[in-house]
């Protein structure tokens, strides 16, 4: 076991280009992922129509959002066709009315907390129908602040961690065949369960590097920790032992690197679906109970379990269990199929 | 000893293998030959134990293939290479004889032994991608000799190699006959044949002829072993 493994380190690092992809890689996407999700400054420009001069003077002074005056002549519409703002409050016998350019997380948030503030402060000066006066709002876990990458970023970590292994030991394997390296090396004396075991072994060495340099970088950027980061590493270790397995049993049954890559929409991405970035509970259909037969829903629950609820071991135990459950029963199908190999 | 009784083998309900019987002597040689598709190698993996036949029955020194215990006893070279391309030679074989569980120096001094005897010492560091395609044979021979086999099931060994060279080659096969090594080599270069004990016709799954090379050049009028073919191509129509 342990020759196979010492095989497959050294044959990735006689492979530059590889082993730049695998613990290099997961670090240049968090930070794309980073710059495209995390907080924005943007200050929204916010154009008005028909405020009394009072209301506008507080939402002047507010710093969240820029104010500049409707040109009179235009439909709101137009104005906002044009881009001269991004979102426009006006006033009319009806009420206050916001019209936004598009729906825009950013601007929608930072032009509705300005408008909220300003109308809970001056409350009863103004008659305001509509929109409803500010609800506050608040979280049992993460905070109000807190962006799209603080909130998937968990999800990212485990994906990362089972997709890019998935990938190698899937090509490396389906090349063993089609070299017709596994023959030979099954008419050695070497035990099935051993070549299994190895090929687990050798691409978790890299596992185990890939996931420490990722959740230092990922405490870096900022993305909350709250559990022991151990428990997290071991969680990422495990889904990338069942990406071994997974890619092992993908590539017995393809011919060659490119029916290998024909998985990934039928394996991967669907569980990236059902790993946190929809949230599941509230699907139809009860749709929601696909997610129970995905590895990674386990994994990035547990991911979060760990790094927004601060459990620890005990508290993620279920998803640590579901998972070795799984990697279990993928490696005695892996054994059973690549026995196929020697007729004894 | 190896034993191939009445051994009958099909692909997808295709006859490979139609009822071949022989006896490969210890200390013999003996050529497979036959044109491409005549079923060759899929004798030599039914004796090396990665298929099984349909029917009959193969034995390698008193043990029915397959079986566990007969791994370490054959040596197996397949037609195509079979290496790590992203490995060096040295690494390739250290490895190969790790699953034969040679360990330490015992590995590594073997492993030199094997390279020398085939002349890629000077190479044994570099990349097999970097080989040229006689490197890569004479390398995957000596992934089959690394653990002393006692039988050498060689498909091709010498397709790509340079008359020269190949020369040594069958000089390290006849030594290792010396030793009591037992061989079979399949080949589809009639003149190979005078360097075997004992040559096999195959064609079309069936053993046409399976005697001493005199002999079998004997029984044709022009004295070249091709002519069997043809008389077994008229024989099957």
């Amino acid at each position: 076991m342990i020759n196979i493994a010492e095989r497959i380190i050294k044959q990735m690092i006689h492979d530059k280009r590889s082993m730049a992809m695998i613990i290099i890689v997961p670090l240049f996407l968090l930070t794309l992922l980073y710059l495209l999700l995390a907080k924005s400054n943007y200050t929204p420009i916010v154009a008005t129509e028909n405020l009394p001069t009072a209301f506008m003077t507080m939402l002047e002074e507010h710093d969240s959002i820029r104010l500049t005056v409707k040109d009179v002549d235009e439909t709101i519409e137009s104005f906002l066709k044009e881009r001269k703002a991004d979102a426009v409050i006006s006033q009319d016998d009806e009420g206050l009315h916001i019209t936004f350019v598009e729906m825009d997380n950013v601007k929608v948030t930072a032009v509705t907390e300005a408008l909220n503030s300003v109308i809970a402060n001056i409350s009863g000066a103004v008659e305001v129908s509509n929109p409803q006066p500010g609800v506050s709002m608040g979280f049992v876990y993460g905070e109000k602040g807190q962006s799209l990458f603080d909130s998937l970023g968990f999800l990212l970590l485990g994906f990362l961690s089972f997709f890019l292994i998935f990938l190698f030991s899937g090509i490396s394997f389906v090349r063993e065949r089609t070299s017709d390296t596994l023959e030979r090396l099954m008419l050695t004396p070497v035990k099935t369960v051993s070549v299994v075991g190895g090929y687990v072994l050798g691409f978790g060495i890299f596992a185990v590097i890939q996931s420490a340099l990722m959740l230092i970088y990922a405490s870096i950027l900022g993305m909350p920790f709250v559990g022991h980061w151990w428990v997290a590493a071991l969680i990422m270790l495990l889904l990338a032992a069942l990406a071994v397995v997974t890619g092992v049993l993908v590539s017995a049954i393809s011919k060659n690197e490119f029916q290998v890559l024909q998985f990934i929409p039928i394996i991967v991405v669907p569980q990236i679906f059902f790993a946190g970035l929809i949230p599941v509970d509230t699907l139809p259909f009860k749709l929601n109970y696909l997610s129970k037969i995905m590895p990674l829903y386990y994994g990035s629950e547990g991911l979060k379990g760990v790094l927004v609820y601060g459990y620890g071991f005990v508290g993620v135990f279920p998803q640590i269990a579901v998972l070795l459950g799984f990697i279990a029963v993928i490696f005695a199908a892996n054994v059973f199929v690549v026995n196929r190999y020697r007729a004894s | 000893m190896i034993e191939v009784d009445s051994v009958s083998k099909s692909f997808d309900k295709n006859p490979v293998l139609k009822d071949i019987t022989l006896r490969i002597d210890d200390g013999e040689i003996v050529c497979l030959l036959g044109p491409s598709g005549a079923g060759k190698t899929t004798l030599i993996r039914l004796i090396t134990g990665a298929i099984k036949a349909d029917t009959g029955k193969i034995t390698v020194g008193n043990i029915v293939v397959p079986s566990m215990h007969l791994y370490s006893a054959i040596g197996f070279m397949p037609q195509n290479d079979a290496l790590y391309l992203d490995l060096t030679g040295l690494e390739n074989l250290m490895f190969f004889g790790s699953l034969y569980n040679l360990k330490g120096s015992a590995l590594k001094n073997r492993t030199l032994e094997v390279l020398a005897m085939l002349d890629l010492e000077d190479d044994k560091d570099m990349l097999v991608s970097h080989y040229s395609g006689g490197m890569k044979k004479r390398l995957s021979l000596a992934a089959a000799l690394l653990h002393n086999p006692k039988i050498l099931l060689l498909d091709e060994p010498t397709v790509g190699i340079e008359p020269q060279l190949r020369r040594t080659i069958w000089e390290q096969f006849h030594a290792l006959r010396d030793r009591g090594i037992s061989m079979i080599v399949t080949t589809h270069v009639m003149d190979e044949a005078t360097k075997c004990n004992r040559t096999a016709l195959i064609y079309n799954g069936v053993l046409v002829a399976f005697d001493t090379t005199e002999n079998l050049v004997a029984r044709t009028t022009k004295g070249k072993i091709e002519e069997l073919f043809f008389m077994a191509k008229e024989a099957q129509l």
